[in-house]
């Protein structure tokens, strides 16, 4: 398993440096640069030059890339002059907020996705199935925009239920205004949900039509004892890959919901990162998310490994 | 007239964008935009009242002598001024862009000795700490600004303090300044004076946290340093409500509270010495990063009471009038246009003779892109002086314009120049020549009239104009092929070049926007006209222009001579002024109006009602 560990952490930093050098690239290609952007549209040459220089954008890219890299090494993320703060400060603001935003999300969408998902397995083809098969297909398919703007019509705007706006300033925010936290979550929930419960059930039905749960039958297993006892390991191993990998995602992916809700993640983050070139921040946030998605996939074959025997043989971990 | 504040003009591209829709009310008005609420009932003391910050215009820096970087309306304007007043405030009761002698720290300057002495008289202010506003809170910004002013966002090499060639403290309450020469006292009051603002010598000068306070401005070295410390600490945003240094204010609002983002909670100020003291307990900045969200919290009818309604969300002004809004229109104290880049090698023969720019200019239909696009949330616009809001120094000439929509009018300036007109296809010159009936210098025979216009994607105000701008102008067979480009490429062009340099490709350029008076409310042309000024994108220079522009910074003459020959002679194209956003004021919340043309806040004279 160290083994293991180590050559997929190897391959982790790889992936994060090329990931790192092309968006690097990528982002001194866009036109404009960073002075333009930040002093704005009457800055004089000599103004953009002195902000070249003072913040060392007057050197070649590949001499900027490496002084970034060492910053990043020793912690240092770089200074965004458009929020007034270091990047290592912003993330450290934004992170837990879009995590807690989206563990809530995610732990409620598994509590209500696996057994819906099991229970349309079970049930197949009958009428409970066909009707949560339906709503779980519109809910997919529908935008997260559009849903969160349907549960403000009607929560917020028309029932005053609850706060149209998510908890505004520190984390403890989060917990001072509970009911503010309602839609942001109940949008991440439902779409979730029909990830979730899509995968559930066809996980199940799989597992279900394997030869080891008609062996169980015929052995006169009951019918809990093979659905809990046995398939709902065996099941679990893809939708738990697909938890692995919903991590980038817990980390970017709720910037529809966050802008909608001015949420303050950090989602929101990298948005207004992008629309003002705050290449300080977007770095950040990519490291952050590839960091994310590669130790998400990690998870997520450790995971699998650890309930699928079968997994661990084919890749050496045992 | 200086650069435009940075953020401002970003907004102003949102601005187009929020310049919304709604028919309800038109921006008319007299002065920056009524912002009256139909609040009626009995004033109620205390609460907390809370504004919605534009997107991407939040404050981020409280130290007011700051860098370019955060040159903004939302730090300068909505921020820093809450708590650190300058010494003469733009704005009066009727919403006018004129010095308000009741709400500045000092008395109407006296000048002297044809106008190269200014003598400044302060009021009887205080700090919060109880210490009185002095003289020596003056000369601490000074000094600083002599030490540091490269640093200085709003430093214009010739300018403040370049121009002061000494100063004199008097007494506590007056001190005199000695000028390099003679100043129109008008710019220099507006432009010069009211961006001087007071620091509290009692707790600023210093030059590290554990440090003592001492007399360090009075050398150069020594201001230096209390720069850096200064901005350093600026740089620590989350130390913002916390820390002691912006803790001592004269303004009426002390900052409590900043969270990263641009929440920003002020608290009244009871030493607050100015003619109208704080009603509310509190003052909330609520940032928000999209229109969607703000809008989303305005029909829920929670928690905002003065917000914004955005321009693609028109339909929703009924509902927000039931949700107990009253939509009010904000008017800006500024110009708008589109460059027109006279050292492109191509076209900047073209563009170098007045009748083509006013042929193009009589093909622009302002008061249909005021109607349509805008949806009646603008004003028409001939010059760098804007008519609206209400100012004494627009005139009926220029209000009017020498060059309204005709197309009549540039078929006939075009003809008469020797060209041969293709209504719907390409104008071509037939006649070259330098003489009067001749098309002009450079301008070969067979020279197509035909451009390139790059202009900023995105906000649906700006591509409706260009598409009808390119229908109207080729009433008169002038071609102009259209570019959209992110704004960020747009902006990147603004740069004045030279003929031989690649940047100067570009031949006609609109980001969106224009140029805001805020920080230097007397509209001159120095930085925007004038030959080789910073600012000059367009590369414009006519002699004459200089002349008259150098007379309302130097001479003591009004802005009517420079205004109307530059509405005339059309050195960029003029575009109607959108308002500065659509404000929705909540009906319980009063005293919010007029709203400010340079778009700051006054909540000290806001008020719940019963």
């Amino acid at each position: 398993m160290t083994k293991f560990l180590l050559r997929r952490c190897s391959q982790a930093v790889v992936v994060l440096l090329l990931v790192s050098v092309i968006v690097f690239g990528l982002l001194h290609l866009l036109p404009g640069g960073p002075a333009r952007a930040i002093l704005g549209t009457h800055a004089t040459p000599s103004n953009i030059a002195a902000f070249n220089k003072q913040n060392g954008l007057d050197s070649p890219v590949p001499v900027q890339y490496w002084h970034w890299l060492t910053g990043v090494l020793s912690g240092n993320l770089g200074f965004s002059y458009v929020q007034n703060q270091s990047v290592a400060s912003l993330l450290a603001d934004r992170l837990p907020k879009t995590a807690f935003l989206a563990a809530i999300s995610v732990v409620l969408a598994l509590l209500i996705a696996v057994p819906v998902g099991f229970f349309q397995a079970v049930r197949r083809n009958r009428v409970g199935d066909y009707a949560i098969t339906t709503v779980t297909l519109v809910l997919y398919s529908t935008p997260a925009f559009w849903i969160a703007i349907l549960l403000i019509d009607v929560l917020a705007v028309r029932l005053h239920a609850v706060p149209a706006e998510a908890p505004q300033g520190s984390f403890s925010a989060l917990f001072n205004d509970p009911q503010a936290m309602v839609l942001p979550v109940l949008t991440i929930t439902v779409v979730t949900v029909a990830a979730f419960s899509r995968y559930t059930r066809s996980s199940v039905l799989d597992e279900l039509a394997q030869d080891y749960v008609r062996m169980a039958r015929s052995h006169g297993a009951s019918h809990r004892i093979i659905l809990f006892g046995h398939v709902l390991r065996n099941a679990a191993g893809p939708v738990v890959t697909l938890l692995g990998l919903y991590l980038p995602f817990i980390v970017s992916g709720t910037l529809i919901t966050e802008f909608v809700f001015n949420y303050p993640g950090i989602g929101l983050l990298a948005f207004n990162a992008a629309t003002s070139q705050d290449y300080p921040v977007m770095l950040g946030v990519v490291v952050v998310v590839g960091a994310a998605t590669v130790i998400g996939s990690l998870l997520a074959d450790v995971g699998h490994a650890l309930l699928d025997p079968r997994v661990r043989v084919s890749a050496g971990i045992a | 007239m200086r650069r435009s504040l940075r953020r401002g003009l970003a907004v102003a591209a949102v601005a187009a964008a929020t310049l919304v829709a709604t028919a309800c009310s038109s921006s008319g008005g007299g002065a920056g935009g009524a912002g009256h609420s139909s609040a009626t009932g009995k004033p109620v003391a205390g609460g907390t009242a809370t504004y919605a910050m534009l997107p991407g215009a939040s404050p981020n820096y409280i130290f007011p002598m700051l860098t370019a970087a955060y040159y903004s309306v939302a730090n300068i304007e909505q921020f820093q001024r809450l708590s650190f007043r300058s010494l003469y405030w733009i704005g009066n009761g009727q919403g006018q862009p004129v010095v308000d002698p009741a709400m500045s720290l000092a008395a109407l300057p006296v000048y002297s000795k044809n106008n190269s002495v200014v003598t400044i008289t302060l009021g009887n202010y205080k700090w919060s700490d109880g210490k009185p506003v002095t003289t020596r809170d003056v000369a601490f910004w000074i000094n600083l600004l002599k030490a540091n002013k490269s640093q200085f966002a709003a430093y214009i090499p010739g300018e403040f303090p370049d121009n002061l060639k000494s100063y004199k403290v008097v007494n506590d309450k007056t001190i005199v300044l000695t000028l390099t020469g003679s100043y129109n006292p008008t710019w220099f009051t507006y432009n010069q004076l009211s961006q001087i603002t007071p620091l509290p010598t009692q707790v600023m000068d210093k030059t590290s946290a554990s440090g003592k306070v001492g007399d360090y401005d009075q050398t150069p070295s020594g201001a230096k340093a209390v720069f850096n410390f200064l901005t350093a600490q600026a740089k620590d945003i989350t130390t913002y409500g916390t820390n002691p240094l912006w803790k001592t204010v004269d303004g009426p609002w002390t900052l409590v509270n900043y969270q990263s983002g641009g929440y920003a909670k002020f608290q009244a100020n009871p030493n607050y010495a100015g003619p109208s003291k704080p009603k509310l307990q509190y003052f909330v900045e609520q940032p928000y990063t999209s229109e969607t969200a703000e809008l989303n919290v305005l029909r829920s009818g929670s928690t905002i009471d003065y917000g914004y309604l955005p321009a693609q969300e028109s339909s929703q002004a009924s509902m927000l009038a039931n949700q107990g809004y009253t939509t009010s229109p904000w008017l800006s104290w500024g110009t708008t246009f589109f460059l027109m880049n006279y050292h492109n090698p191509k076209t900047g023969p073209l563009i170098a003779q007045p009748y083509i720019r006013q042929a193009m200019q009589s093909l622009i239909d302002q008061s249909t892109f005021v109607s349509g696009p805008l949806k009646g949330y603008g004003t028409t616009n001939y010059g760098p002086v804007p008519a609206k809001p209400s100012n004494p120094y627009s005139d009926a000439y220029e209000a009017k314009g020498p060059w309204p929509y005709s197309p009549s009018t540039a078929v006939k300036l075009l003809k008469s120049h020797g060209w041969t007109v293709t209504p719907n296809g390409v104008s071509t010159c037939a006649s070259p020549g330098t003489g009067a009936s001749q098309c002009g210098k450079d301008i070969a025979a067979g020279t197509k009239l035909s451009f390139s216009l790059e202009y900023a994607s995105g906000t649906e105000y700006v591509t409706q104009t260009m598409q009808a701008l390119k229908s109207n102008f080729s009433q008169a067979g002038i071609q102009v092929n259209l570019s959209a480009q992110p704004f960020n490429s747009i902006i990147s062009l603004l740069t004045p070049c030279t003929p031989a340099q690649s940047s100067c490709s570009w031949q006609m350029l609109n980001y969106g926007g224009g140029w805001t008076y805020g920080v230097n409310p007397y509209p001159t042309g120095d930085q925007l006209f004038a030959t080789g000024s910073g600012s000059n994108s367009s590369n414009y220079s006519d002699p004459q222009a200089d002349k008259l522009i150098q007379a309302t910074v130097r001479g003591n003459v009004g802005l009517t001579q420079f205004e109307d020959y530059l509405a005339q002679q059309v050195p960029v194209l003029w575009m109607p002024q959108p308002d500065y956003q659509i404000s929705e004021i909540s009906n319980k919340l009063a005293g919010t109006g007029p709203q400010s043309p340079i778009e700051s806040l006054t909540p000290e004279n806001w008020y719940f009602t019963q």
